[in-house]
């Protein structure tokens, strides 16, 4: 199984998971890291590359991001990149609730299957 | 391959969490399962699928069941659908 990390700003990732888990009616194994305003950006790095390690000792990891180009989004980035972790920005429920359904595939094939999920569930309708 | 239409009668239609446990009593079974609505096929198995049927209360949905154990897939599919997800109404 891929580990998921969800790193968003403050209470974002938690409020989506705990949505999901009502959804899918069972826990899901994931890890959330929420960065408040005022966090210092080296401690929440390390914050961030302490999960990836756990993540890392079982079937490799991918992480969620809900903005591209923010402070949660870039320390992600920053963190990942030394391990060749994925990073998808612009978390959404489908995206997550497609990742969940899929965690049985590897972290890169997961990361597609994240962002099909993601787009699939922005409708113009 | 089995085809039926079956009709959702829950008052809330196909929302997130019937759609989710669709999906789960869907996956318990080898067969593929395809569903349609309004010109829209999906896999029954993929729960963004299933809730982009976006399928309301009183939707004739056709279903097609197909595998080795379709029969029970598809028996358990409509035992879901008719029990209205276990939900009271």
């Amino acid at each position: 199984m891929t580990g998921i990390v969800l790193v968003t700003h403050s209470g974002l990732g938690e409020s989506l998971r705990h949505q999901a888990e009502v959804i899918l009616g069972k826990m899901v194994p994931m890890t959330t890291v929420s960065i408040s305003y005022g966090a210092d950006p080296d401690l929440a790095l390390d914050e961030l590359i302490a999960s990836l390690g756990m993540g890392q000792d079982s079937g490799g990891v991918v992480v969620l991001t809900d903005l591209p180009g923010a402070t949660p989004h870039n320390l992600a980035q920053k963190a990942a990149e030394a391990r060749g972790v994925p990073v998808i920005s612009g978390v959404n429920l489908p995206m997550l609730l497609k990742v969940i359904n899929h965690a049985d595939k590897p972290p890169n094939e997961l990361a597609a299957v994240a962002s099909l999920g993601g787009h699939q569930g922005i409708l113009n309708s | 391959m089995i085809r039926r239409s079956i009709k959702l009668t829950n008052r809330l239609g196909l929302h997130a969490r019937a759609a989710s446990k669709l999906v789960q009593t869907a996956s318990e079974f080898k067969a593929e399962v395809w569903l349609e609505h309004n010109a829209r096929r999906i896999n029954a198995k993929s729960i963004m699928g299933v809730l982009m049927l976006a399928a309301p209360c009183g939707t004739e949905l056709s279903m097609e069941v197909d595998g080795p154990d379709e029969g029970e897939a598809s028996e358990a599919l409509v035992r879901l659908i008719e029990g209205r997800f276990g939900e009271g109404e």
